[in-house]
């Protein structure tokens, strides 16, 4: 065979050269096939490996930059301050069709209001919480926020109607700090409402380079109708965690640098409210007034933080003081000390409903100098629960102090506020009179998935953050 | 012929593969070991005071030397080393840190000492340099021995010596030379000088691919991983940390 092969490939006396024989032809083709079978495997998962790992650096950068933040707000923690975790567990269920603030477990209730959006779940009983979906464990279903006083340098942007708001700056010594999720109340009216109201869209887009059209809302504040959506889990939603600072910066509203100056002032939506210039929040005036949302709905008042924004950190305390004197609500705390009433400087951190509603009115011009996004910063995507623990350093092992999942019993040694509102489940507060009871460190839990869910569920990372002594 | 050097081809084309598999598992590892660390600091820096450290002086020691550091070995259980990366409660680990995949010891030296004034007295502020080390499991059915024995330079015999048991991490002060018999010490592989404190990580010389030595020769290293019975080093991180 192999003579007979050869000898064909040698020239013919009439000048024609031999060619291959069909059984050369398909045993040649046959290994290029299965080279190429081979080495498009090897390439398939090598692109396979590469997505992966992409998408696992993207989302440990990430976490990476969320915990810098976090570690330098942390560090910079002022006792004479305060430190608030408000616990919120994404298991009350709250029918937005009944009256808003009323906890209802409704038979086939379709949502779930935790602090973080709005959630489908398959069934629920009069009475009793609802089943939840599969994919529920692969997060801790927490959505606390944590407020505190720091003293750090904190930047600024400035002014209203600034050619150049981004650029614009002060700078502040002291800040209330502020992390929870954003949420996007997605109720099948608002989002009819944002699919149909096209300035809106265009004002979000153009505040943040999200990918939005009129027909996809914004995929960082995406809610569902759950009518049409039965059957959405947590990693259906893309969370958000926010980052905002109230700058606490003496003098009345004067900025040392910028375009804008002391007489500059934000009018609020519901015409009778203004914000100092420096501010780059905006939020409820101090006093209780109920602050309409451009939607008509009641806004949920942020912070009510706007009084602070022009004191000095020994002022901001002793305000909060003189709230104790004089709101004082009479019942003794567990632990002894002063309980006060902290609405306007502690924890009343109920986020936007929305996070464009008290700056872009529908059918009007959209003012983003002041923009919601500022106001809100967003720290993390796709961050399904947020979890803030605490330990008082033990003898021996650490204890971390919080909830746990299932679990109704807070410990330790601090001031347990009873629920604020719907989904809360406890508020705990450390503050300036009392620092022996503050806790030496934080623990910070959160779970991140990928806009795919390439990761299959996510991560989970947990932050450990010691407090300054 | 053609077939064979096409093959050739392939084979050298697909074995680049493996190594950029390799580096990016590498990257990632000590990006979670970055995690891990910085939460080791905030844990040290939680649950200890500067008398817990009263008797370290300017040469590294394990914070687990009991005789040197016996109120920080004593408060520091297995499962607040551990971290558990990729699962729900990533930590405190369940389990006691058992099956998690990260672990971390430390090591600590004193600095910033006024050394004209004879040092700083015990308990008062001082600095130290801190060297978080952290682990990754050898494989992932392994189990950390979450008793007994802590972790540290000096408190694991080789693991191999019991039956691949024992598959705590380990420490070793001495030479990292590649000739025998001092034990392999491959490429990335990392030790600290406990003269100088500086951490070597060693390479490979271009071209040749030789392993080059680390320098100096007398350091506290990391046996080479085995992928069985030994959880091999994974990242280093240095900090300094005042009381």
């Amino acid at each position: 065979m192999l003579t007979s092969t050869v000898s064909s490939r040698i020239p013919t006396p009439t000048g024609r050269r031999g060619g291959f024989t069909l059984m050369e032809m398909m045993v040649a083709v046959s290994i290029l096939v299965l080279m190429i079978m081979a080495i498009g495997k090897i390439f398939q998962d090598a692109s396979k490996a590469v997505s992966l790992s992409q998408i696992s650096m993207e989302l440990f950068s990430n976490v990476r930059s969320a915990q810098d933040q976090i570690a330098r707000d942390v560090s910079a923690i002022d006792r004479n301050g305060f430190l608030v975790i408000r616990s919120q567990y994404m298991g009350e269920p709250w029918d937005s069709t009944t009256t808003p603030n009323k906890v209802e477990y409704v038979p086939g209730a379709q949502v779930i209001y935790g602090g973080i959006g709005y959630v489908c779940i398959k069934t629920a009983t009069a009475g009793t919480p609802p089943s939840v979906g599969p994919n529920w464990q692969l997060s801790s279903n927490r959505a606390d926020q944590i407020c505190f006083v720091s003293t750090s340098a904190f930047a600024n942007r400035t002014g209203n109607n600034s050619p150049n708001p981004f650029a614009d700056r002060t700078t502040s010594n002291g800040a209330v700090v502020w992390y929870g999720h954003l949420i996007f109340e997605g109720t099948p009216s608002r989002l009819a409402e944002m699919a149909n109201n096209n300035s809106i869209v265009a004002a979000i887009d153009k505040a943040l380079p999200l990918n939005v059209t009129a027909a996809s809302p914004p995929e960082s504040m995406r809610g569902f109708d759950c009518a049409t959506t039965p059957n959405v889990t947590p990693l259906d939603q893309d969370y958000v965690l926010g980052r905002h600072t109230s700058l606490l910066m003496a003098g009345n509203g004067s900025v040392a640098t910028g375009t804008n100056s002391a007489t500059n002032s934000v009018t609020m939506v519901d015409g009778k409210t203004t914000v100092l210039a420096f501010t780059d929040v905006i939020l409820a005036p101090a006093t209780s007034t109920t602050l309409v949302n451009v939607d008509g709905s009641v806004a949920h008042i942020t912070t009510s933080r706007i009084a602070i924004a022009s004191l000095t950190p020994g002022q901001v305390m002793q305000n909060i003081m003189n709230q104790v004197t004089t709101k004082g609500r009479g019942n003794p705390p567990p632990n002894g000390g002063a309980r006060y009433e902290a609405d306007n400087y502690c924890y009343r951190f109920k986020v936007l409903p929305n996070p464009y509603a008290t700056e872009i009115p529908i059918g009007g011009p959209p003012n983003l100098v002041n923009g919601t996004f500022r106001m809100h910063p967003i720290l993390l995507q796709g961050c399904g629960s947020f979890k803030v623990e605490w330990t008082d350093g033990g003898s021996s092992g650490l204890k971390w102090y919080g909830l746990p999942a299932g679990n109704t019993v807070v410990k330790g040694d601090t001031t347990i506020e009873p629920p604020l509102a719907n989904g809360d489940v406890y508020t705990a507060i450390f503050s300036f009179d009392n620092k022996t009871k503050w806790p030496k460190a934080l623990k910070i839990s959160y779970h991140i998935t990928d806009a795919k869910d390439r990761l299959l569920g996510g991560r989970e990372f947990t932050q450990v953050v010691a407090l300054p002594n | 012929m053609a077939t064979m050097i096409l093959g050739v081809g392939l084979i050298m084309i697909a074995s680049v593969f493996p190594v950029g598999a390799t580096w990016t598992r590498q990257n990632a590892e000590e990006t979670v070991a970055g995690f891990v660390s910085r939460n080791a600091v905030a844990i040290i820096r939680t649950k200890y005071v500067a008398a817990d450290f009263k008797n370290v002086s300017t040469t590294l020691v394990s914070v687990m030397d009991t005789t040197v550091c016996p109120n920080v070995a004593a408060k520091l259980p297995f499962v607040e080393r551990a971290y558990d990366f990729g699962r729900t409660a990533a930590y405190p680990a369940a389990n006691n840190g058992a099956g998690a995949l990260y672990c971390w010891t430390a090591m600590i030296r004193k600095s910033g000492v006024d050394t004209t004034n004879g040092g700083l007295p015990p308990g008062t502020a001082n600095s130290y340099d801190l060297y978080i080390l952290v682990f990754k499991k050898g494989v992932v059915e392994q189990t950390f021995v979450a008793s007994g024995t802590p972790l540290g330079r000096d408190e694991a015999s080789d693991p191999k010596d019991g039956g691949g048991k024992a598959l705590v991490p380990y420490l070793i002060q001495g030479t990292v030379l590649d000739a025998p018999p001092a034990p392999a010490f491959p490429v990335g592989s990392q030790a600290i000088d406990p003269a100088s404190g500086t951490v070597f990580r060693k390479i490979a010389k271009s071209g040749t691919m030789t392993n080059l030595n680390l320098t100096p020769a007398n350091a506290i290293y990391a046996p080479a991983a085995d992928g069985a019975s030994v959880s091999p080093l994974v990242f280093i991180y240095t900090t300094t940390i005042s009381f």
